[in-house]
């Protein structure tokens, strides 16, 4: 494993890979920081560009935007209220309080600090743990990998706001849209309609940029208010040292960041969830409880470090298993794919160098973020203020580019369209988008791998699918993923029940 | 529109899908037919699911929506796929990017052109250049 480290940092060191994992970076924290953009929109837009790219800078450029994009939505929320990212909302419980008390600056760097030392305990424990994984995943066969896309499927339960049962409809229609063209086993052609284009499936990216970039900007345009422009922030700036950020505070960082990678491993459990267990953890434990909600910096430390460690955690499942834990994971499984990579333990022996020195990239982004954030604050709070009118028409038009370079394509434009009108839709009535794509992506891991299930038993289901301790392991892993939720949710409504 | 009458909406689409689909796949093969079948079987189990949901289920909230706005955003995005094989990608874009811009309230002539030309040399510089991408041309260059 140390041979595959310091190869892994001989493939990343170079200036170009430096260039582009800065690019990245940048480009995640200012997706992050306007409300309305995020990482995943951001990782979407770039997937067609990595096409041409060598596989480690395109995929280090994806890091620093997942990194940058999760710290940049606690700029918004501490200077204007406004949450760049959902996992950002609980930063603004105390970065805000602390805007108003004119100590925007010192909460902006707790925020930048905190998700800087997140992401590295991050870095740590995907080093750790994907190796080791990796090696239990090789003794996969194929019912344990038809688990494997159950398991990643039955992550949608948690993903829709609306409930279960929305999430699993997106997850299944997901699921079809991914069955249009040849099938995996016999190549037979499935609802192509007799039309050359549709007979090959529609293209990753278009599906990508259709239901995570095109509703995005539609929801941009239609609402007229600008948020971050109602509110003026009058700050007194001064100096914060980089040492009286951490010091009083290190066992909050250390503790939220646990918590952040533990969350992040669990797939789908993002970086919203990671914030408010740290948030509410950290609460618990304090011995001025009082003071949160009202500008304490513990509130923002336990939010940035959770939030941004569960970025290294989402990893360990995408890496090991091909399971992205999170939408900009889903998002990033997509240039992956484009650079024709398959997800699994054996990309840990065939391209063990790409996947150390995507590790490293983690890790350097995130210092990058650090220096980012300290020093270019002011610069993000000016691009805060680019209007919606502006952004949204040049969202469209980068999409539509984005999408016909993979194989220049007008087809492939079309299908974008229709995917983003009806992933529109579906966002507005709690259909989530990030299920629609988590079932497209294992679609073809479940079927290939049933189907050779099945042609290995003889056509008999149960000697096929229940066949091994792994798969019974993967069937609890599901039945865990599928549970958490309602048990979550008892648990939650006991607790107010004794409350009250 | 309210979400009940949105989720029956919905649930009656995807009951339609599902049929189609269910038996659009009676064409296939025996193997290729098989998860189809599991997957359009799955979606009008939790499409009547929901349904039973809606009647069940006592309180409800409004979504609201923009509709014009919406609308405006749709057309014009429609109309720029249109164009571009007609006008070719360039003349397409600045027209889209400008016109929305207008649309949705931008009236400074000099932030429309700076803008949607703006755009155009960064793409140009970014997939012409470096990524050696050629856009659609106009009809009349092909």
């Amino acid at each position: 494993m140390i041979q595959n480290i310091v190869s892994g940092l001989g493939a990343i060191a170079t200036f170009e890979n430096l260039i582009f994992m800065v690019v990245g970076t940048i480009v995640g924290i200012l997706a992050g920081a306007i409300p309305g953009l995020s990482s995943t929109l951001a990782i979407s837009l770039l997937v067609p560009v990595t096409f041409v790219m060598e596989p480690l800078p395109a995929l280090a450029m994806l890091a620093g935007i997942y990194n940058g994009g999760m710290y940049g939505g606690s700029i918004s929320s501490t200077l204007f209220n406004v949450p760049g990212a959902a996992s950002a909302a609980v930063t603004a419980f105390d970065g805000h309080p602390m805007t108003m008390q004119g100590k925007s600056a010192r909460a902006l760097q707790l925020g930048v600090l905190s998700s800087f030392t997140g992401g590295i305990i991050s870095v740590l424990a995907l080093v750790m743990l994907a190796a080791p994984l990796a090696k239990v995943v090789l003794m996969f066969g194929p019912a344990e990998y038809f688990w494997v896309a159950i398991f990643g499927i039955s992550i949608v339960v948690s993903l829709s706001s609306e409930g279960m049962i929305k999430g699993l409809i997106a997850g299944l229609l997901g699921l079809a849209a991914a069955q249009v063209g040849m099938d995996p086993a016999t190549a037979f052609p499935r609802f192509d309609f007799g039309n050359v284009y549709m007979s090959g499936g529609f293209q990753l990216t278009s599906v990508l940029l259709g239901m995570f970039s095109i509703p995005s900007a539609i929801s941009l345009l239609e609402k007229k208010a600008k948020a971050h422009e109602e509110i003026s922030v009058e700050a007194t700036e001064t100096k914060v040292k980089l040492f009286s950020c951490f010091r009083p505070y290190w066992a909050t960082y250390i503790r939220s960041s646990i918590i952040g990678v533990v969350v992040g491993i669990i797939p789908a459990a993002g970086g919203n969830i990671a914030s408010f267990i740290a948030y509410d953890t950290t609460k618990k434990l304090s011995k001025h409880p009082e003071t949160f909600g009202k500008g304490d910096p513990e509130g923002i430390i336990s939010s940035e470090a959770a939030n941004n460690a569960v970025t290294g955690g989402s990893f360990v499942p995408l890496l090991t298993m091909g399971i992205p834990g999170s939408p900009s994971a889903a998002a990033i499984m997509g240039a992956f794919m484009v650079q024709g990579l398959v997800l699994g333990p054996q990309l840990f022996t065939t391209n063990a160098k790409l996947v150390y020195g995507l590790m490293w990239s983690m890790l350097f982004t995130n210092i990058i973020m650090l220096f980012a954030g300290f020093y270019g604050a002011k610069i993000v709070r000016k691009a805060l203020a680019v209007d919606r009118e502006i952004l949204a028409p040049l969202i469209f038009a980068f999409s539509v580019i984005g999408c016909y370079s993979v194989r220049n394509s007008m087809f492939d434009v079309r299908v974008m369209i229709i995917f983003g009108i009806i992933g529109y839709f579906m966002k507005r009535y709690g259909y989530p988008a990030s299920a629609f794509i988590l079932g497209y992506i294992l679609a073809d891991l479940l079927e290939s791998n049933l189907l050779r299930a099945l042609s290995l038993s003889g056509g008999n289901p149960f000697t096929a699918l229940f066949n091994s301790k792994l798969s019974f392991l993967m069937i609890a892993l599901t039945l865990i993923s599928v549970l958490t939720p309602f048990f979550t949710s008892w648990l939650g409504k006991r607790k107010q029940a004794k409350a009250n | 529109m309210k979400m009940k009458t949105a989720d029956i909406g919905a649930s009656v689409i995807l009951l339609i899908l599902c049929a189609f689909g269910y038996i659009e796949s009676g064409n296939f093969t025996e193997q290729a037919a098989f998860l189809p079948r599991i997957t359009f079987g799955l979606i009008a189990f939790l499409a009547v699911l929901q349904l039973i949901k809606v009647f069940v289920k006592t309180s409800d909230k409004f979504v609201s929506f923009e509709w014009k706005r919406v609308i405006t955003i749709l057309l014009l995005t429609v109309g720029y796929v249109v164009l571009i094989p007609i006008l070719g990608y360039w003349i397409s874009t600045v027209l889209f990017i400008a016109a929305t811009m207008y649309g949705f309230g931008v009236k400074n002539k000099i932030a429309l052109a700076a803008v949607s030309l703006g755009f155009a040399a960064f793409v140009y510089l970014v997939f012409v250049q470096v990524l050696s991408l050629n856009p659609p041309a106009p009809f009349f260059m092909q």
